[in-house]
């Protein structure tokens, strides 16, 4: 294999043939002629690569005198380097520019198309995790749709989820239509990879019945206009319903005014300027909480534990991409609910990306958060379950106990931040057919697969946690596990690292450290619940220029 | 003594309890005639019926809702209870005027209660009966309910005391089992009466054994009517817990609209107000139907919509104070709430809930109204209606927009919510028509006792 320039590695397994099943380059060499079928613990695919690293990789080296020494360091390994040549020098010609055309003028639309950060062009499109991950802006699930600003919309007659019959030089689609803020006047933006009628059972397969999802845009894309064309559209009557995990922005004035207002202290933000001016910008809430006046002897008090959980989360760095819920997702045996449910608002995500507008319609600003379980010291959740199904770890974990748990609910219900998430139904049906070994594979086996009637949430990947502690056991050293050796899978999938996860216990852990930031806040932190989980205040450093056209445009609206 | 009694019974009480020539043995006859007579009239066959095919749709939401899980309903994030709480709250409520009518009017000597006690007492079983049932199968995993109570267990484990709904269990069971049994006594010498009066052995056999042995002599009246005044004394601080404690429920959570001190007597007052119009709707009716006009006249009627605009403006003042208490507080989330209530998407549950129950029961100012009795009985649906809003606007709508916007989310209700309330009416009215065939409607004992003859001491001196 030559997974980078310059480097080679040998294909290895990375699992034991499931039940009666053989490898896929065996079949392929039992096809070829090359090899006979092996049986049980087969070792035709090992002896074939063995047999060709003999030939090419070990004929053409010096270092290795015997073949077995070569082999134990290529497995070992796993990479050998080669003599990559220099890189040639790549010259920009911006004469090229003066080619391009000009865009289309007001009468016509300009359509443009993109992929989405799920399914991308449409390769994973028949993932149900991804058609389920909220798009990072829209929000929207299990559907593409044509993007639209507001006055446009507006000019046209269009409404949300109204359809659309969008006809270009290559072909015509109907497609449902979503305002969207911020978006250029005119112009109508499409997401690929949606529509697919060969995909398999998710995304839409014509020969077993099932109806595809979403609608193909590459009926529009014709060879000499790829990525930008003019179209012309056509507002029918006709409607179709969008799965949406969050409210669009055009919501009722009274709705969108309690917005505005509580967004401040939720999703703490400044400028540069205002956090060089005052680096403690994001504590402005009043802090009667942080006293210990408690009537209570709390919690803490009583037991002095090796380890306290906590976690920080950098706003700034967060980018609102979501890899967060999917690694969650695969991590902690979640299951996608489907269509139907996510319009019920039955997503299970235990990690959601809260994505809000401020401002106006034609120039917003978006604000991301991810909200996942804020381990409460004082959990209002606790409190209030009958049966004592979710209860505080001595580490300070708000646990659930799913087998205690009986699913009144209140817990949900007395969440400020609505994370826990309900099993509404069983969604895992099919992993209890008979017959279906191998789909129970796809489960982690550290996670618990919650049944039907049960609440679920974040459990700070709990089962991570124990892991490493067991090992730490072994190695006689419990009480000293190295900040960073447990991740949680958020924090190990996060691009931007915006995620910390430790023991706040320790004053030098990252964790630690994060929330003594001066941009450190508690959400909802007036409520008195304690989070164990910290924000750090975004801190933006927009372009004055930037700064200067939207001060404009207030004032033009004002 | 000779005449100083110049202020009779008769002068202080316009009207006579007991309408007619009607003397104690008509009672009896009046009373134990409709479970005597060999059919009953037509239009308990209709009811009956109907009330039976709904008690078979709720029978099949039930098994429906049981073999494929709580998602049937429209219960989603953030509005982790909807309709069955609503339907638990409102089945309460309506459960509460029996108790208020049986124990506290007891208490107070308010001999007008005796036409309609038993009546508003059955009610209040049945309506307990109701309530009860929803939050039972509102939990996600129905065969575990009994680890609510504090049984032992392989798991050595109590149930959480901290938690409301555990208080509700409590509360709601006591109130269960107490009026039962103060229901159940009241009835003993009147089984007597119809077990007396039976013809045919099976009466006799079932009428003999739940009149346990009740031969009338003083002895007896003498237990009875002390054992009455102790269970009723018992009765009465349930009145006020048992809704007390239902609205911990809410109140004692931390979501703006439910953390609130003004529940316990709000829900009170609400719970009294709804359970005096069951009994309207139901009387009505059953006094037309069975010929029971002289027993429970107008003059009941009469007093029970003075109680029923009486409560009614104490809710309205408690949904001005809950307002008032918002904007007082200065607390955001709070005041946000009770805005997005009355004006937010769900402003319209909020008008209906206001004008059925704070407007409309204003009308009995007039007492021809008061005694006009279809314009009663439509105005005791009208606060029936808006009770039921009133748990709908308190559950749903301070769920659906709490905290975080980015949670928001509308609550709509499936088919299969909307058969479910239904359907627990007809469970309410199927026990309820049962309870007029077979046994006495009207305390035939008490209300003998509200009679002039009664009292013959008055005149005789």
């Amino acid at each position: 294999m030559n997974p980078k320039r310059g480097h080679y590695s040998i294909a290895q397994p990375t699992i034991r043939p499931l039940h009666n099943t053989a490898s896929s380059m065996e079949s392929f060499l039992v096809w070829a002629g090359k090899a006979k079928r092996g049986g049980k613990d087969s070792k035709v695919a090992y002896d074939f690569i063995q047999n060709i690293w003999n030939i090419w990789g070990f004929s053409e080296q010096t270092t290795y005198a015997d073949f077995e020494t070569y082999w134990s360091m290529m497995v070992h390994n796993s990479c050998v380097d080669e003599e990559i040549p220099a890189p040639t020098d790549q010259v920009f010609n911006d004469a090229t520019l003066n080619n391009l055309g000009e865009l289309p003028k007001s009468e016509l639309t300009e359509f443009i198309l993109y992929q989405k950060a799920g399914v991308g062009s449409g390769k994973h499109a028949n993932i149900p995790w991804l058609q389920e991950l909220p798009d990072p802006m829209t929000k929207l699930t299990w559907d593409n749709a044509a993007l639209i600003s507001f006055k446009t919309a507006e000019a046209k007659g269009i409404k949300q989820g109204s359809m659309l019959k969008l006809t270009t030089a290559a072909g015509t689609l109907d497609v449902a239509a979503y305002l969207m803020p911020g978006h250029a006047d005119n112009a109508i933006t499409l997401a690929l990879g949606y529509g697919r009628t060969s995909a398999g059972h998710v995304a839409g397969l014509d020969d077993d019945e099932i109806n595809s999802v979403g609608f193909d845009a590459y009926k529009l894309r014709g060879s000499d206009e790829m990525n930008i064309a003019a179209v012309q559209v056509e507002v029918t009557s006709a409607m179709h319903i969008l799965a949406t995990t969050q409210d669009h922005f055009a919501i009722d004035a009274i709705g969108r005014k309690g917005m505005e207002d509580r967004l401040p202290s939720l999703v703490r933000e400044g400028t540069l300027d205002q956090y060089e001016a005052d680096p403690d910008f994001a504590k402005e809430a009043p802090d009667f909480w942080d006293k210990d006046d408690s009537l209570f002897i709390e919690r803490d008090g009583l037991k002095t534990p090796a380890h306290r959980w906590g976690m920080a989360i950098d706003l700034s760095s967060c980018t609102g991409c979501g890899t967060c819920t999917i690694a969650c997702q695969s991590e902690n045996n979640i299951p996608v609910v489907g269509k139907t449910e996510v319009l019920r608002g039955r997503e299970l995500a235990w990690i959601r990306m809260d994505r809000y507008f401020l401002g106006t319609a034609e120039n917003p600003t978006a604000i991301n958060q991810p909200v996942g379980c804020q381990h409460c010291e004082l959990a209002p959740c606790e409190s209030v379950c009958p049966v004592a199904a979710t209860t505080h770890s001595s580490e300070g974990l708000n646990d659930m106990v799913y087998n205690r748990c009986i699913g009144t609910r209140y817990c949900s219900n007395n969440c400020p931040y609505k994370v826990r998430r309900f099993n509404f139904f069983n969604y895992n049906e099919d992993t209890e057919l008979a017959g279906n070994e191998v789909m129970k594979m796809v489960h982690n086996p550290d996670v618990t697969v919650r049944s039907r009637g049960v609440m679920e949430k974040c459990s700070m990947c709990v089962q991570r946690i124990e892991r490493v502690r067991i090992d730490s056991r072994n190695e006689d050293r419990d009480l000293f596990i190295e900040d960073g050796e447990i991740q949680m899978a958020c924090e190990q999938s996060c691009p931007s690292n915006a995620i910390v996860f430790g023991d706040i216990e320790d004053e030098n852990s990252r964790v630690s450290k994060a929330q003594a930031n001066n941009r450190a806040y508690k959400l909802l932190a007036e409520l008195n619940n304690k989070p164990r989980v910290s924000y750090l205040a975004r801190v933006r450093n927009p372009s004055p220029l930037l700064v200067e056209e939207q001060s404009e445009e207030v004032v033009s609206h004002g | 003594m000779a005449n100083s009694a110049s202020t009779t019974h008769l002068d202080i009480f316009p009207e006579e309890l007991v309408q007619g020539t009607n003397d104690f043995h008509s009672i009896t006859e009046t009373v134990c005639g409709v479970i005597e007579a060999p059919k009953p009239p037509k239009a308990w066959y209709i009811i009956f019926g109907t009330a039976l095919a709904m008690l078979g749709v709720l029978g099949a939401m039930i098994v429906y809702l049981v073999t494929t899980g709580v998602g049937v309903w429209g219960n989603n994030q953030p509005v982790a209870w909807g309709w069955p709480i609503v339907n638990f709250v409102f089945w309460v409520g309506i459960g509460h005027a029996g108790t208020l009518i049986s124990a506290v009017l007891f208490l107070f000597r308010q001999d007008w209660r005796t036409g309609i006690n038993r009546f508003s007492e059955a009610m209040t079983i049945f309506a307990v009966v109701c309530a009860g049932m929803f939050p039972a199968i509102h939990v996600g995993r129905v065969w575990f309910i009994w680890w609510v109570f504090p049984l032992p267990n392989q798991m050595a484990m109590w149930p959480n005391f901290r938690s409301p709904l555990l208080w509700d269990v409590f509360a709601v069971s006591t109130y269960f089992s107490v009026s039962l049994l103060f229901w159940y006594m009241g009835l003993v010498p009147d089984l007597a009466s119809v077990r007396d009066r039976a013809v045919s052995k099976t009466k006799r056999f079932w009428y003999g054994l739940f009149s346990l042995g009740w031969t009338g002599s003083n002895r007896q009246w003498h237990r009875y009517e002390r054992a009455y005044l102790v269970l009723a004394a018992l009765a009465t601080p349930l009145v006020l817990s048992v809704h007390s404690v239902v609205s911990f429920d809410f109140a004692v959570s931390q979501l703006a609209g439910w953390h609130t001190t003004i529940f316990p007597p709000y829900f009170v007052a609400g719970a009294i107000f709804s359970g005096f119009a069951m009994v309207l709707t139901l009387s009505i009716p059953a006094r037309k139907i069975f010929g029971l006009e002289e027993l429970i006249t107008l003059r009941h009627i009469d007093n029970m919509t003075k109680v029923i605009m009486a409560t009614g403006m104490m809710v309205g003042y408690a949904y001005a104070m809950e307002f008032f208490m918002a904007w007082y507080s200065g607390n955001e989330y709070e005041g946000f709430t009770f805005i997005n209530r009355a004006f937010g998407p769900y402003a319209w549950a909020y008008w209906i809930m206001v004008s059925c129950n704070v407007l409309s029961p204003q009308i009995f100012w007039f007492k021809k109204i008061r005694r006009n009795l279809v314009v009663v009985f439509i105005m005791s649906l009208f606060v029936n209606v808006g009770m039921w809003f009133e748990r709908f606007v308190i559950t749903v709508t301070s769920l659906n927009r709490d905290f975080l916007p980015s949670s928001w989310h509308y609550f709509t209700p499936t088919w299969v919510d909307i058969l479910t309330l239904i359907g627990s009416f007809g469970l309410f009215f199927t026990l309820f028509m049962l309870f007029c065939r077979f046994l006495p409607q009207v305390a035939i004992s008490e209300v003998k006792n509200v009679l002039p003859q009664a009292h013959p001491h008055h005149d005789a001196h």
